[in-house]
């Protein structure tokens, strides 16, 4: 049985604007999901005042100790967003009915499925590039000595940035009192675009405040690659969280999410090193996410890394995809 | 003259949304007084208004404007949930306790002690049928069961008013006949019931008097027999009668009154056609 | 009294339903796994004293994270998850006063976490006592009572310096705190040909007897700063009030932070205790002395038994907290937010800890980073909320008790004061209040 459809000459069109749609309206849902919104709004102000409680820096420098810290919260907050999106999508979509009521309509459960994941995929997206923001907000806030300046916290910069994370739900406030717009999707994308704005204007100002013009940058953007590599390994996270989904309830998949995540830390360390076929089969079954936290030294990861990075992920995500539409269409829909 | 269990005064009911602007009106200057001993029903198309008003009677939900007495007091007071009692429209219950063990408690929070809440709990079961299924978890139950369950729940202080949410509403036809005979047993015995439900055959077996509602207005209101009495016309009911005898009768009336008279064999209601057919086949066959 | 029966009804029900719940064996499992397991898979620096500290720092505080986890799930069920579903609207119907259905539920989950909370300190117990058997005679697990060394002296020289600096700096002077803080850095800095004494005022009270002999210990807490990686061989020298004197070598020790003890007499005299610290001239070594707890004077006043019981009843006061916290917001959100709001607020109240630490200037940045007034303000807030949370995190015993520490009657006190009735009776009454006035839809 082929599990994804050919379609006839002619309806391909209708089946992407179908596949768009469907996509949408999932990516809705999690947009308005207040938890989402929560977790995407801590983990931004985590990452923003982490840099003030260091108390030691134990030879490294604050910024890198900001870095590490921002990528080390989108991980593992990436992690419950994920899992959570998944329960929420699939479990809400199944007691409700509307999975029913959408697969009496000519949609095809393949499609649902994929139109599914994609639409987590996406606001996936929209929290990585916050925690993103953040984290290079973050390094620019932790102390750092220049001449001009000396040894100091940029206090300015975080207390603007904190500002904008208010302001984002001041506006998002106003949105849904004049627009009747959704709240928690509002903020949820004012929040990156504010940070963004916050950043392009860091340049303005030096660490103490002081004006600059011509504006100059400090910030180190060379970390969005490592945090685009760790959206990656999120992504991966949803596909499987969205199959577990299908199989167990909430808890279980919490649970299940968590053993996984576990044996992907620890079965590298205790598979043989290299590549023997026994390590691949491992990173096959059970994805290797150390491959993609090293790569959070940016600067010394090999060229060929990335590439490889990036073909894991896919041969990971095609392959668990494939899986679940198969559970998916074998599944009965109560 | 009879006493008033339950009286609405301008009743008036908005929900509003997080900025406090009103974003339906639910129920709108409902006024109607229930008397003590009858069957009262609440009928209305969907989304006219009735849970709602069921929901304020139950304090449940708060009114915007008007006011409520329950058997002399309002109806978040503890004294009148005493008195009172209440199956919502969808069920609650804890799915993971059995029948039992959920009659025993909620039997628990009026006070009763762990023999006597056990004593009615299994009475209640007996009557409502499922005594059979006593320790099954209520989660395992059906609709049905579940609506069982429910009532048996509301019954367990033995109230003084009974306020019932669609008591039928995915009841077998035996099992509506059920409920409905064991409701007029309690109006036959003093005590008041009020029942919403948008199934007229319900409310037309069962009350004496009713409020039609329709977007959250009364429409009308009144003793039931005094709204469908039709007296334009007249109806006489006889034995069985020969053509003959039929023919004659015909002449009669076309003489007396001019015009021929509407001639034709009495219908069985559906209801007490299956109940029936159900009982033949489910006797053992000698 | 006739809300009790209801009140034992909710209570009996709230059990049944925490433990009926699949999550609450998984947590049990987890618990058990942690109290009597992890304390045999931990590995110290090998000695026993090192294996001791890692045995009473992690798995203590694991089982605490476990239960405050599980407890604020299942409190945010009871109802917010409830309320969903609707299984609070047919008990809510019912003669029960929402303060005595928020207290009944509140008290189910008391009873269930005392049941865990019994079960894993015994599991621990045992754990513990059979990894120091082959020690026991030589090292006595105990509470101990903790003396800290006078520093009156260095407090008014800070009183002094604030004094002064308000007279002649036209900026905001530093905080007392703040200088006194410098000042103790700046003196328990001890560069080599350099000593150091401190001075206990050792109280007429604790007195041994030939029944209950007293067990006296020092402990020290430093940094060595070793740039030419030489090990220290320093020296500690107590003089007590009799005149006594006892010297010992520190033995070779290597750079990093160290925690090091020194047993002492046990008929110590009443009357003043000095201890010396000399870093010999030809140590390549400066050693820095923690600021806040440089040194402490120990004394053995309980078994180990005994303040497991006492840390435990403090963790089940803080659970207690957690769970009146869970019920109530529970009130006011649904389930899942509910869970969020409830580990972010406790998560903001634990890390206000680290930022104890911010106008500090002993770490990697001074108090003089905010530079504008915008950045003053953060630098405030921030401070204020440490503030705030203070006396919380004082009163979590699991660092205490992973010092050694007795956990003393007044803090056993404000913790059932605090966590167990004021917390709770404002928790339950916004709870109770929510609940009247919430609408069930």
């Amino acid at each position: 049985m082929l599990l994804i459809p050919i379609p006839e000459h002619g309806r391909l069109r209708d089946m992407i604007f179908l596949f768009i749609r469907l996509a949408l309206i999932h990516a809705r849902v999690l947009l308005r999901n207040p938890v989402c919104l929560l977790l995407s709004l801590a983990t931004a102000l985590l990452t923003l005042l982490l840099p003030l409680a260091f108390a030691h820096t134990f030879g490294n420098t604050a910024a890198r100790l900001a870095q590490d810290g921002g990528l080390a919260f989108q991980f593992v907050a990436g992690i419950v967003f994920a899992a959570y999106a998944a329960c929420a999508i699939t479990g809400s979509a199944r007691a409700s009915g509307t999975e029913a009521l959408t697969l009496a309509k000519p949609v095809s459960p393949t499609l649902l499925f994929l139109a599914r994941y994609a639409g987590i995929a996406g606001g996936l997206a929209l929290f990585c590039v916050t925690t993103a923001t953040a984290t290079l907000l973050a390094m620019r806030i932790a102390e750092a000595f220049s001449p001009a300046t000396g040894y100091c916290i940029d206090f300015t910069t975080a207390t603007i940035a904190v500002a904008s994370a208010i302001l984002a739900c001041l506006l998002g406030a106003l949105l849904n009192r004049f627009r009747n717009a959704s709240f928690h999707a509002s903020v949820f994308v004012l929040l990156p675009l504010l940070l963004i704005v916050t950043a392009g204007s860091s340049g303005f100002y030096n660490r103490l405040g002081a004006w600059q013009s011509p504006p100059a940058y400090t910030l180190d953007v060379a970390i969005l690659t490592a945090a685009l590599r760790i959206g990656l390994a999120l992504l991966m996270f949803a596909a499987l969280t969205q199959v577990l989904a299908l199989l167990l309830k909430p808890v279980s998949v919490g649970a299940a999410g968590l053993l996984i995540l576990a044996l992907g830390l620890t079965l590298p360390g205790i598979s043989p090193a290299g590549s023997s076929p026994l390590r691949w089969l491992s990173m096959a079954i059970v994805p290797d996410w150390q491959a993609f936290w090293t790569t959070s030294a940016s600067g010394l990861v090999p060229p060929p890394m990335p590439g490889a990075l990036w073909l894991y992920a896919f041969c990971y995500i095609t392959a668990i995809l494939i899986l679940g539409v198969h559970l998916f269409n074998r599944s009965e829909h109560a | 003259m009879k006493q008033t269990a339950l009286e609405t005064i301008a009743l008036t009911k908005q929900f509003r949304d997080f900025w406090q602007r009103i974003t339906v009106t639910a129920v709108k200057e409902v006024s109607f007084q229930v008397a003590t001993g009858t069957v009262f029903g609440l009928l209305g198309p969907n989304g006219s208004g009735k849970t709602t008003t069921l929901r304020l009677m139950t304090g449940l939900l708060h009114p915007s404007s008007g006011c409520i007495r329950i058997l002399g007091d309002s109806p978040t007071s503890l004294q009148t949930r005493r008195r009172i009692g209440y199956l919502p429209e969808t069920d609650g219950f804890y799915e993971f306790l059995s029948g039992r063990d959920n009659l025993r408690f909620y039997a628990g929070l009026f006070g009763y002690s762990g023999r006597e809440a056990s004593r009615r709990a299994d009475t209640l079961l007996d009557t409502v049928g499922l005594i059979r299924d006593a320790h099954r978890p209520v989660g395992e139950f059906s609709k049905g069961m579940k609506r069982r369950i429910g009532l048996a729940q509301a019954l367990l202080n033995d109230p003084e008013l009974l306020i019932l949410d669609e008591p039928t509403a995915g009841l077998d036809p035996a099992g509506c006949r059920q409920v409905k005979e064991l409701l007029r047993q309690r109006a036959q015995s003093g005590r008041t019931v009020v029942v919403s439900s948008h199934l007229l055959a319900d409310i037309e077996d069962l009350c004496e008097s009713v409020c039609i509602l329709h977007q959250g207005r009364v429409v009308a209101q009144g003793r039931l027999a005094e709204m469908l009495e039709q007296r334009e016309q007249h109806r006489f009911t006889t034995g069985v009668l020969t053509t003959a005898q039929c023919e004659s009768l015909q002449e009669s009336f076309l003489s007396i009154t001019g015009s021929a008279a509407l001639m034709d064999h009495p219908h069985r209601a559906l209801e007490s056609y299956f109940t029936q057919v159900v009982e033949q086949v489910g006797q053992p066959s000698s | 009294m006739n809300y009790l029966p209801a009140m034992l009804v909710l209570i009996r029900l709230t059990l049944r339903q925490t433990f009926n719940n699949r999550a609450a064996w998984w947590l049990t499992a987890a618990i058990l796994a942690m109290a009597g397991g992890s304390p045999f898979l931990l590995r110290g620096d090998g000695t026993h004293h090192g294996l001791i500290q890692l045995v009473f720092t992690y798995p203590p505080a694991i089982v605490f994270g476990i239960l405050l986890a599980g407890t604020l799930w299942l409190g945010a069920s009871l109802t917010a998850h409830e309320i969903t579903t609707g299984e609070l609207t047919s008990v809510i119907t019912k003669p029960v006063s929402p303060a005595c259905l928020w207290v009944g539920k509140w008290l189910g989950m008391l009873a269930f976490n005392a049941a865990l909370l019994l079960l894993a300190a015994a599991v621990y117990l045992a754990a513990v006592t059979v990894i120091n058997r082959p020690y026991a005679e030589a090292s006595p697990l105990h509470g101990h009572r903790v003396f800290r060394p006078d520093h009156q002296a260095l407090f008014q020289q800070a009183t002094a310096r604030h004094a002064a600096l308000q007279m002649t700096s036209a900026d905001a002077a530093p905080s007392i705190s703040q200088i006194f803080t410098t000042l103790k850095q700046e003196t328990f800095r001890v560069v080599p040909g350099r000593s150091f004494t401190w001075t206990f005022p050792i109280p007429d009270e604790p007195r041994n007897t030939a029944q209950n002999p007293s067990r006296w210990s020092l402990r020290f807490h430093f940094r060595c700063d070793g740039r030419e990686r030489v090990p220290l061989n320093g020296r500690w020298i107590v003089k007590t009030a009799s005149g006594d004197i006892v010297e010992q070598p520190t033995g070779p020790i290597q750079d990093g932070m160290h925690q090091r003890s020194l047993s002492l007499p046990p008929d110590l005299p009443s009357g003043p205790l000095t201890l010396t610290f000399s870093n010999p001239a030809e140590s390549a070594v400066t050693v820095f002395f923690d600021p806040q707890e440089p040194v402490v004077l120990l004394r053995a006043v309980s078994s180990f038994g005994s303040n497991l019981c006492r840390t435990f009843f403090v963790l089940f006061c803080f659970l207690g907290a957690a769970a009146a916290l869970a019920l109530t917001l529970g009130t006011l959100f649904s389930m899942p937010v509910t869970v969020f709001t409830a580990f972010a607020l406790l998560f903001a109240i634990t890390l206000s800890k680290a930022f104890a630490s911010l106008p500090e200037p002993n770490h990697s940045h001074g108090p003089s980073g905010a530079g504008t007034a915008v950045g003053r303000f953060g630098e405030m807030l921030l401070v204020r909320l440490d503030q705030s949370t203070e006396n919380i995190n004082t009163l979590l015993p699991l660092s205490a008790f992973a010092n050694a520490y007795h956990i003393s009657n007044h803090q056993l006190l404000l913790a059932v004061v605090i966590l167990l009735t004021a917390l709770p009776v404002l928790l339950a009454a916004v709870g109770a209040a929510q609940l009247s006035r919430k609408e069930f839809f």
